[in-house]
């Protein structure tokens, strides 16, 4: 990431907790992104990811805030602005795509006006023009006979079609940067593939920044130049994703890659993580990882903050044990 | 079933592909096509028009001044006076259609006044919750704990009778019923992700509102308008056979069957005219209701 003068996004130290409590969901969060690059956000359910999504936001669940950090998108300071300013950028210079492409899309309005409707409000264009322009679009994303298609409801389209539409509406203003919450995990696989090649050919072809958030590795394998991984609210390590998927530098994220089934290894198990992650209540002492972890020591549960550390190559890892990672399991190094 | 289920399969292929097409049940002919095959919906339609059109062109139609006390009281029909003459001399025929004109207005105007009112606070109720809908639905409750019918009696009584007092009167008491409906819409609508989608495109409150939540929830509210117009119709009706409606001698059906009651035995048809006239438009009435309230759900 040094070799990017000017981030289009950066996030430092950002905390999410609930209000007026101690709990922190998302601690000491940071990462950036530049014009044309696509991060990846891995973890699994409950890690802070899409937490940390609404926070750059500023559209958090009720009942949590952000305590502390900085957000800064081409210039200007998220975190403290005005709800104003945040809706002028919402839509218009930050896009996002849903998870669910079946309740992401208003059912009694037609796509094409949900698709023009960003236009409409954002850049004041007449109905008109940006009713051609969303048509346009619908063909860029790979609907077929888009003149027809914009008049029809959500009703009549598929998961896969219907997920083009939400892409379409993210992408309408042309936003420097689109935020992916999940957009492939309600689709079966081969329409999964055709919608991350088309926003993979979206990013190239429009100088597109995309931030994409899934628990999904092989998503990220396919899409994302750099990844980072999150366990309970804390970045753990990240890197470039070919080396961090080859050999990771923390406990979790070789947990992680351990527990994807791999056609071509006949392990005779599965292996998974022992134990569970730890509740935002009681949070353990040193690495949140440790309880979990195969190569915990005393060095792990000191009462101190494990931070990210540079561990070469462009790679940051939180564990104290970064060399001794994925050592213990020759058969993974090529995993 | 007139196309309710489209072909969602649509092909994931890509572009250039030959791509099926569904059948696109939102386009404006289609859907023109599915009203005019709605029985209940033209029955009911027709019924209305032809009301509409003989109080719109009343002076046409009546053939009689409706206030003129020119004729013979209490005259038999005959082809002069198609429906006999009433007491004090006028033309039977001509008071019930130009009835038409106040009669299908006000009780219009007594569905619609509480229908923007509910819908509109439901509206807001349901989507910014908390103290605001908490002081609405315990109005509303208050409201709602009184008969309908007799808190509309003692709302007319005390602001005197006249169209105005009529309409406050069923918009104080029939709001309710359309926010209760809105409101437990929004509540569900809210939390769809599709609310969520058009805040995060930064799209203004309102515009979130009236364009997205609205246009999902209106349609229950629309469906009970119906059902809701041939009640407050026929206690229109009502409050002018009581004496407290619109005021005489404004021709009404009610103040009619009202002024022909004494009469029953001798000339049946002053008050039986008036009332065959309401249960005719309100039958017209439940029938538009049935009919739309099935369009709606195919949706």
């Amino acid at each position: 990431m040094d070799d990017h003068d000017q981030p289009l996004l950066s996030v430092e130290h950002l905390a999410v907790s609930l209000t007026g409590g101690d709990v922190r969901l998302v601690d000491d969060v940071s990462f950036s992104l530049s014009r044309g690059e696509a991060l990846g956000l891995v973890g699994e359910s409950g890690s802070g990811k899409s937490l940390t999504l609404r926070a750059l936001l500023g559209l958090l669940p009720k009942g949590t805030e952000v305590t502390s950090g900085h957000v800064r998108f081409d210039g200007t300071e998220l975190v403290s602005a005005r709800a104003s300013e945040l809706r002028r950028l919402r839509g218009r210079r930050i896009g996002m795509v849903f998870q669910d492409p079946m309740t992401a899309l208003n059912p009694v309005m037609t796509v094409g006006d949900q698709i023009a409707e960003g236009r409409v409000t954002h850049l004041g264009e007449s109905r008109r023009v940006a009713r051609r322009y969303a048509t346009a679009l619908m063909g860029q994303v790979g609907i077929a006979d888009p003149a027809r298609r914009a008049r029809a409801y959500p009703h009549e389209f598929s998961g896969g079609m219907r997920q083009r539409v939400v892409i379409a509406i993210a992408l309408a203003c042309e936003p420097a940067l689109i935020l992916c919450d999940e957009p492939t995990t309600a689709l079966d696989v081969t329409i999964q593939r055709q919608i991350l090649t088309i926003l993979d050919e979206l990013r190239g072809s429009r100088e597109l920044a995309v931030l994409f958030v899934t628990h999904d590795l092989a998503v990220i394998a396919q899409i994302c130049e750099r990844v980072a991984v999150m366990y309970a609210g804390q970045i753990v390590e990240s890197g470039p994703t070919a080396e961090v998927f080859a050999s990771p530098r923390h406990g979790y994220t070789d947990g992680l890659l351990r527990s994807v089934p791999d056609l071509h290894l006949t392990r005779a198990r599965l292996e998974a993580i022992t134990g569970m992650p730890p509740g935002v209540a009681d949070m353990p002492l040193g690495c949140r990882f440790h309880p979990r972890c195969p190569l915990a020591d005393d060095a792990c549960c000191l009462d101190r903050g494990y931070p990210l550390r540079a561990v070469g190559g462009g790679r940051r890892s939180a564990c104290v044990h970064s060399e001794r990672v994925g050592g213990h399991d020759p058969v993974v190094a090529d995993a | 079933m007139p196309g309710g289920v489209d072909i969602a399969v649509a092909a994931d292929r890509p572009a250039g592909g030959p791509g099926e097409l569904s059948s696109s049940a939102g386009s404006p002919v289609r859907l023109r096509r599915r009203w005019l095959h709605n029985r209940s919906l033209v029955a009911g339609g027709t019924i209305l028009i032809v009301f509409a059109i003989a109080g719109a062109c009343a002076p046409l139609v009546a053939g009689h001044n409706p206030l003129a006390q020119d004729a013979a009281p209490l005259a038999n029909p005959s082809w002069h006076h198609l429906l006999g003459t009433d007491q004090l001399g006028r033309d039977v025929w001509a008071r019930l259609v130009y009835s038409i004109r106040i009669d299908l207005s006000v009780a219009l105007g007594a569905v619609a006044l509480p229908f923007i009112a509910g819908t509109a606070i439901g509206l807001l109720a349901g989507y910014f919750g908390t103290a605001v809908d908490a002081l609405v639905m315990r109005i509303g409750e208050i409201v709602l704990a009184f008969p309908f019918n007799v808190l509309v009696l003692a709302l007319v009584f005390v602001m005197g009778s006249g169209v105005v007092s009529v309409l406050v009167a069923f918009t104080v008491t029939g709001w309710i019923s359309y926010t209760i409906i809105v409101r437990g819409q929004v509540l569900t609508e809210r939390h769809q992700e599709y609310v969520l989608a058009a805040q995060l495109l930064g799209y203004s409150r309102r515009r979130i509102l009236l364009r997205h939540v609205l246009p999902n929830v209106v349609t229950q509210a629309i469906v009970y308008a119906m059902s809701d117009v041939v009640l407050t119709t026929a206690s229109i009706v009502a409050l002018g056979f009581l004496g407290l409606g619109i005021t005489p001698p404004t021709p009404e059906w009610g103040s009619m069957i009202s002024d022909g009651t004494p009469f029953l035995t001798t000339h049946p048809v002053l008050a039986a005219a008036p009332g065959v006239a309401v249960v005719i438009v309100g039958f017209g009435l439940s029938l538009i209701g049935d009919g739309l309230a099935d369009l709606m759900r195919i949706e």
